[in-house]
């Protein structure tokens, strides 16, 4: 790939996917350095095999390359044409769906979420550090789906019905996999500040 | 309004407010500030929901590619579409000789040929259709990638960059990569290779349907477009055959010292049928090295004892296919011992050399050799 072409830094979508479809080779650098980082990311949200996300994400942009000429002419938003590949390349390369815990899921997708508004009334301050190792700990326990759906939602930034097409399940779903993970968040708080001061106490005796 | 009973949850799934944490601007900033001036209660919630939004845009991106990672898909990427480029002018190829880089390299691998001394045979079978492995073959090796092709009724001898060499016999061919990054090359047809020993970087065949694993040894593969079961038969050394499935992961298992495929030792063999994929050890099969219609390479001990120097130099005109140089007034009369099984062209004309005090040189299909002392 030619080294990256400074005036792409600027560009929308648009300009680099038409460039991209004339053959461009410095706007399919551009393309790549722009979005590959968080394209893997969001990759290994899906599988937790690196070197599987590392080759899907280079036959994405591979194929975006070899198809260049066939891609069509507007392009909503390349970061969603690029996710949509992925994903689709991951599950086939996985072979088929893991059934059991998709189906799992899905059974109770369109369920009522159980409402907010039993917000406790007393707001903790709990320092950045402590709620940055309860979510981490949090996102190592809850399903695959809803940690996608927090990434893309959270992180990248797509619409709930941007990612109900990503994941291929209703807006309603969507916001049931968030409402979800946010409410397991507020569940396991007690419980884990509880052992992080267990821990502070046996290590200052 | 009703942002007055907004709760946690609320402000967290209010995508409004995850743009204005995540990428604040005066507008915005304005807007949330009348909000808390209208409802001062909800500073602790907006302040919290904002820390818990900065969390998990830090948790869920962290698993971003390293600089190393990043490096070697853009590089991946690169090579294909460098390869795509060279796809539309290709070049009719017809030999190719040693760099001098390469013999600097060759030059540092002699001595541990040598004392190893590996050897191993090869024999395998591919289909016409493009296979798979081929496809792999070529997506991780696309820049610079080679075709030799010998389209004459003789040997012809393929030099690689790290030392190996590589005998295609007639209407048989070999891609690989100008210059190595993974020691990996795809063959149709037969050939007798003699690999370079380097642990630290395996030497990996492709036929359809199968690849098979080196440390440093000598083997042949014929792999005619027929679709018949591909044969590996190892005649020294030791090989792994591994069954090749779809996924793009398998040049990295192959790759991988961790895991073993099917390991092949002298006189053994190895079947793979491309209908059944799968893939059989057959024992006993030394037969294999004495059939006549086996390569001059592969048959050949080069096993020489007191054997004059022009026999010497006859056997690897015969099994490199090439043409040997020499005054044979100087050296005609002299006479060598050595064992140069398994061992690359390169080396076992350097042994040849060393022991003459004469240089070598090749060209094309022709080897000069120059010095040397004159025997009576």
């Amino acid at each position: 790939m030619a080294s990256l072409h400074s005036s792409w830094s600027n560009s929308t979508d648009q300009q680099l996917w038409r460039s991209l479809r004339e053959g461009d080779e410095s706007a399919f650098t551009a393309i790549f350095e722009r979005y590959h980082r968080t394209l893997y990311n969001y990759g290994s949200k899906l599988v937790t095999d690196s070197s599987l996300v590392e080759d899907a994400v280079q036959e994405v942009f591979i194929d975006v390359w070899r198809m260049r000429a066939t891609l069509s002419e507007e392009i909503g938003s390349i970061k969603f044409y690029l996710y949509r590949s992925l994903r689709r390349r991951i599950h086939r390369m996985q072979g088929k769906y893991q059934t059991g815990s998709t189906i799992d899921e899905l059974v109770d997708d369109d369920s009522t979420p159980t409402s907010g508004t039993e917000e406790t009334t007393q707001i903790e301050q709990e320092s950045r550090d402590l709620l940055s190792r309860r979510i981490q700990e949090l996102l190592t326990h809850l399903p695959k789906r809803q940690v996608e759906a927090l990434t893309l939602y959270y992180y990248d930034e797509f619409s709930v019905s941007e990612i109900a097409q990503l994941m291929d399940v209703n807006e309603k779903s969507v916001r049931n996999f968030i409402h979800r993970a946010l409410t397991s968040l507020r569940q396991n708080r007690n419980w884990l500040i509880g052992s992080l001061l267990i821990f502070w106490l046996l290590c200052s005796l | 309004m009703k942002q007055a009973f907004y709760v946690l949850t609320d402000f967290l799934e209010d995508p409004d407010f995850i743009r204005w944490v995540k990428h604040p601007d005066e507008t915005q900033d304005a807007y949330w500030q009348q909000f808390l001036d209208a409802h001062p209660d909800k500073k602790p919630v907006v302040e919290m929901a904002r820390q818990y939004i900065l969390v998990f845009v830090e948790q869920t991106g962290q698993q971003q590619p390293t600089a190393a990672q990043s490096e070697m898909m853009r590089q991946y990427i690169q090579k294909h579409v460098q390869a795509e480029k060279e796809e539309k002018v290709t070049t009719p190829f017809t030999r190719t000789t040693g760099t001098t880089w390469g013999w600097l390299r060759m030059a540092a691998s002699i001595t541990l040929v040598i004392s190893i001394g590996l050897g191993a045979y090869w024999y395998s079978q591919t289909q016409m259709v493009q296979p798979e492995s081929y496809q792999q073959f070529k997506k991780a090796n696309l820049a610079g990638t080679k075709e030799a092709r010998n389209d004459t009724d003789k040997p012809l001898t393929v030099l690689l960059s790290d030392g190996s060499s590589v005998v295609l016999q007639p209407g048989s061919r070999l891609s690989y990569p100008d210059t190595f990054q993974q020691r990996e090359v795809y063959l149709t047809g037969k050939a007798f290779f003699e690999i370079v020993k380097d642990p630290a970087r395996p030497f990996l065949v492709y036929t359809h349907g199968i690849a098979t694993k080196v440390l440093g040894t000598s083997f042949m593969v014929d792999a005619p477009e027929s679709g018949e079961p591909i044969k590996v038969a190892v005649k020294t050394g030791r090989v792994a055959v591994y069954a090749l499935d779809e996924s793009a992961s398998v040049r990295k298992k192959a790759a991988d010292p961790e895991l073993e495929g099917l390991v092949l030792t002298p006189n053994q063999s190895a079947e793979y049928s491309v209908e059944s994929r799968r893939l059989v050890r057959m024992p006993d099969s030394g037969w294999v090295f004495t059939q006549p219609e086996t390569q001059v390479v592969a048959r050949q001990s080069f096993d020489f004892d007191e054997t004059p120097v022009p026999e010497v130099f006859r056997t690897l005109e015969k099994a490199y296919g090439v043409h040997i140089v020499y005054d044979e007034t100087m050296l005609g009369k002299c006479s060598l011992s050595a064992s140069l099984m398994g061992q690359p062209f390169h080396d076992k004309l350097a042994v040849v050399c060393k022991a003459l005090e004469a240089q070598y040189a090749i060209q094309g299909n022709q080897v000069t050799i120059t010095g040397g002392q004159r025997c009576q």
